[in-house]
């Protein structure tokens, strides 16, 4: 079905409708003051809204910067007071008011305040605190847990470096090891997996591959091999990207996937490599503007994995991120733009590690880079695992209640 | 991430009817009170001590979550346990109602955890209780991760292999199970039947990406790599699949991955008989295994003292050869990648200048290129 959809779609290719008045409607309307959550049966419910809060907040707010849209000073100030509520009292913010700290929402609400850019949002983040958080979640073995009692898997160093980063809370000892950890990620296909020995993932090399980048370890990867398997991602006949070798094409791939292509051209140049395009990037962006624009958008706003599902914040958000690395070559000082459509389909450029505005990522570190660097002399904060005697986990229970 | 991708649907309003609740009716009628329908905790005896907690969104706030009645009075509930820290049979039975209605909420399976320690509960019930709640919702991160730690506490990983097995008999390539699978394995060296698992698997669906991938987790555990019989009787698997499948990915990347740290030109013969593959099951991924083999030659012989030119020229054609009609022909999807690696390997074994590509203008200038903005 999905491949009748992107046959049909290329035969159509000259209607191509700007969507996006339509989305950034939708979502400044509509959706940002409220989400009505589906409640049916528990058992169908698939939906864990109330967990990603801060999340929705990312992804909506990222999506309208792309663009342009400006966001209503009263919207940006209402986000900052509500992340400060899912800001745990112990450090991290955590899904919603009230919950343990969890690195996805706290990655979520950093990059959230980064994007809204104002001294309001930048205030809201207690940089002790979260530095103690992440001393919290930080393993022996390099890796860290996403929260507290909680799962190992690469996404957490990369939730760790890009906060730690942006907010200038980061050193060496913090990361010890991480660097390793994360190599262990590489397997024999030349993506990066989840947990060692697992099968490589769009994901996972993601987040893998940008937290070697802010730790400038980024070299230290088989850069070829993992060059050679995000290419062979984008799918010939659909031009979007599949998340792992023999599966299917989806719209969120277009950032996981694509996003990788900037971070190897760099640091391929960094290697001394000097063939490398000047104006392309190493994956077939006209294709892949294509794929979304044609097969993953919503005819009332929004975007989507592939034709047939339904659309969603995290697709929108994915999907428009990934349009815009297909639209935009280089930096500031070289810079190649390939527009599929309209002119009005460009979309602002985003930055490749952290995937909010390089001005905003300019901006926050500029801030963050005037404060010094909390003191903390920690250890790691121990078994990631809930113990029969972790009193100290069992007692925080009382202490998360706002 | 698998779990955001699936567990994100779009914004829709549809209240649940079923708890419009018509129990204000039935609440008198003594006669006909249903023992199966369901009673909100604030309206239960037994819980009257204690003083539900609202969810604290300040004033203003954003994403504002439209949830039913039925989970707001579960969760005004739990936050109460939890401010009070109790540790009660009640506190326990709660936290199944609160994971009925949102499984992905990290804090309530934490505090369900600390229960289960407190009170000493029975961890075969709770086996029981995980294998149901994954069994529905097997692409949940939490539910996977307390499964885990019931085993662990256990000790008893007896039921683990047969229940990962059943979950991937519903869906062959998911990410937790697997992930499940390989811990269990690993911490309790489980690996005598994998391998016949794996085939098994491969057996149903040869191009399922997940069983080569744990195909190649057991034989780097088990017998490793290095014994050329184990190399060999893989290789011979490999080009099997082929024969059966052509243009399976998965196959040549195994056969690539499981090669490639000792160098494909390492195996003898190998060459030859992908070549002969070439006139009758012929594929970009074929194509570029080829490219690869040329490359790692030409590596092998810049290397050797004495360098046969000729046939580094000879190496050399044949690998851009390869790579042009990839760019051109067979796999212009990656048109830029291939150019790239033309570009590349001309540059590093070829003598001298690109004349087709323009020279690059980054160095001439002396611009550093940064791809963003560095501090």
């Amino acid at each position: 079905m999905c491949v009748l959809f992107v046959t049909l779609a290329r035969r159509e290719k000259s209607i191509c409708v700007s969507p996006f008045l339509q989305l950034s409607t939708f979502i400044i309307s509509v959706a940002f003051p409220l989400i009505t959550q589906n409640v049916r049966s528990a058992k169908e419910n698939k939906l864990s809204l109330n967990y990603i809060r801060p999340w929705l907040c990312f992804w909506i707010l990222h999506s309208l910067e792309l663009l342009q849209e400006p966001i209503p000073a009263a919207v940006a100030s209402d986000v900052c007071q509500f992340l400060a509520r899912c800001q745990s009292p112990t450090g991290g913010f955590a899904g919603g008011p009230g919950q343990h700290a969890h690195l996805a929402p706290t990655y979520a609400a950093v990059n959230a305040l980064c994007i809204i850019g104002t001294d309001e949002a930048y205030n809201v983040i207690d940089r002790e605190k979260l530095l103690d958080f992440l001393w919290s979640v930080k393993q022996p073995d390099g890796s860290f847990v996403m929260h507290v009692g909680g799962e190992v898997d690469v996404r957490s160093a990369y939730c760790a470096a890009s906060v730690a980063s942006l907010t200038n809370i980061l050193t060496p000892k913090l990361f010890e090891n991480t660097t390793n950890w994360i190599l262990s990620c590489q397997n024999w296909e030349g993506g990066l997996s989840g947990v060692p020995g697992l099968e490589a993932h769009g994901g996972y090399t993601f987040c893998g591959t940008a937290a070697l980048v802010i730790l400038g370890k980024e070299h230290m990867l088989d850069l070829k091999a993992l060059l050679r398997w995000v290419v062979s991602r984008q799918m010939r006949f659909e031009g979007g990207f599949q998340g792992r070798c023999n599966k299917l094409v989806d719209g969120c791939y277009s950032f996981w996937q694509a996003g990788l292509l900037p971070l190897l051209h760099r640091a391929l140049y960094k290697e001394g490599e000097s063939e490398l395009s000047q104006q392309r990037w190493m994956f077939e962006q006209q294709a892949l503007q294509e794929y979304i624009l044609l097969c993953c958008q919503n005819p009332t706003g929004g975007l989507l994995d592939k034709p047939g599902k339904s659309r969603d914040f995290y697709h929108t958000c994915y999907c428009l991120s990934g349009l815009s690395i297909a639209q935009h070559f280089g930096n500031m000082d070289n810079h190649y733009e390939v527009i599929l459509g309209k002119e009005e389909n460009r979309l602002a450029p985003t930055h490749p590690v952290y995937n909010i505005c390089p001005e905003k990522v300019a901006q926050a570190l500029q801030h963050f880079l005037r404060m010094p660097v909390p003191e903390v002399s920690r250890q790691p904060g121990g078994s990631g695992e809930d113990r029969p005697s972790d009193a100290a986990a069992a007692s925080s229970s009382a202490d998360l209640q706002s | 991430m698998s779990d955001i991708e699936e567990t994100v649907e779009s914004v829709q309003v549809n209240e649940d009817k079923e708890f419009d609740v018509e129990v204000e009716e039935h609440i008198e009628d003594e006669f006909a009170v249903d023992p199966t329908r369901y009673i909100f905790y604030r309206d239960r005896k037994e819980w009257a001590d204690l003083e539900p907690v609202p969810q604290d969104d300040g004033p203003n706030p954003v994403v504002k979550i439209a949830y039913s009645e039925k989970f707001s009075d579960v969760y005004d509930y739990f936050r109460a346990l939890l401010k009070n820290d109790e540790k009660t049979e009640r506190a326990f039975a709660l936290t199944a109602d609160a994971i009925d209605l949102n499984a992905a909420n990290y804090t309530v399976w934490h505090y369900r955890r600390v229960l289960l320690q407190a009170l000493s509960k029975d961890l075969k019930e709770e086996m029981k209780y995980i294998t149901n709640i994954i069994e529905e919702q097997p692409k949940n991160y939490q539910v996977w991760h307390h499964r885990r730690m019931v085993v662990e506490w256990l000790n008893d990983p007896s039921e683990e292999l047969q229940f990962i097995a059943d979950i991937l008999s519903q869906d062959a390539k998911n990410y937790h199970a697997w992930q499940h699978r390989q811990w269990v394995i690993q911490e309790y060296k489980l690996w005598d039947n994998e391998l016949e698992f794996v085939e098994n698997l491969l057996e149903e669906d040869v191009r399922n990406n997940s069983a080569w991938n744990q195909r190649h987790f057991v034989i780097s555990h088990t017998t490793g790599f290095s014994d050329p019989a184990v190399v060999e009787r893989e290789i011979q698997y490999c080009l099997n699949q082929i024969r059966k499948a052509p243009h399976n990915e998965s196959a040549w990347n195994y056969l690539k991955g499981m090669l490639q740290d000792r160098g494909l030109s390492s195996q003898p013969g190998l060459l030859e008989r992908v070549l002969e593959l070439k006139e009758t099951h012929c594929s970009p991924y074929l194509l570029a295994f080829l490219f690869d083999c040329y490359e790692d030659a030409l590596e092998n012989i810049a290397q050797k003292e004495k360098v046969e030119e000729e046939e580094q020229k000879e190496t050399l054609r044949k690998a851009l050869e390869i790579c042009q009609l990839l760019a051109q022909e067979k796999d212009t999807i990656r048109k830029e990648y291939w150019e790239f690696l033309g570009r590349s390997l001309r540059n590093k074994y070829g003598n001298g200048t690109l004349s087709d590509e323009p020279m690059n203008i980054w160095f001439e200038r002396g611009i550093h290129l940064l791809v963003f903005k560095e501090r």
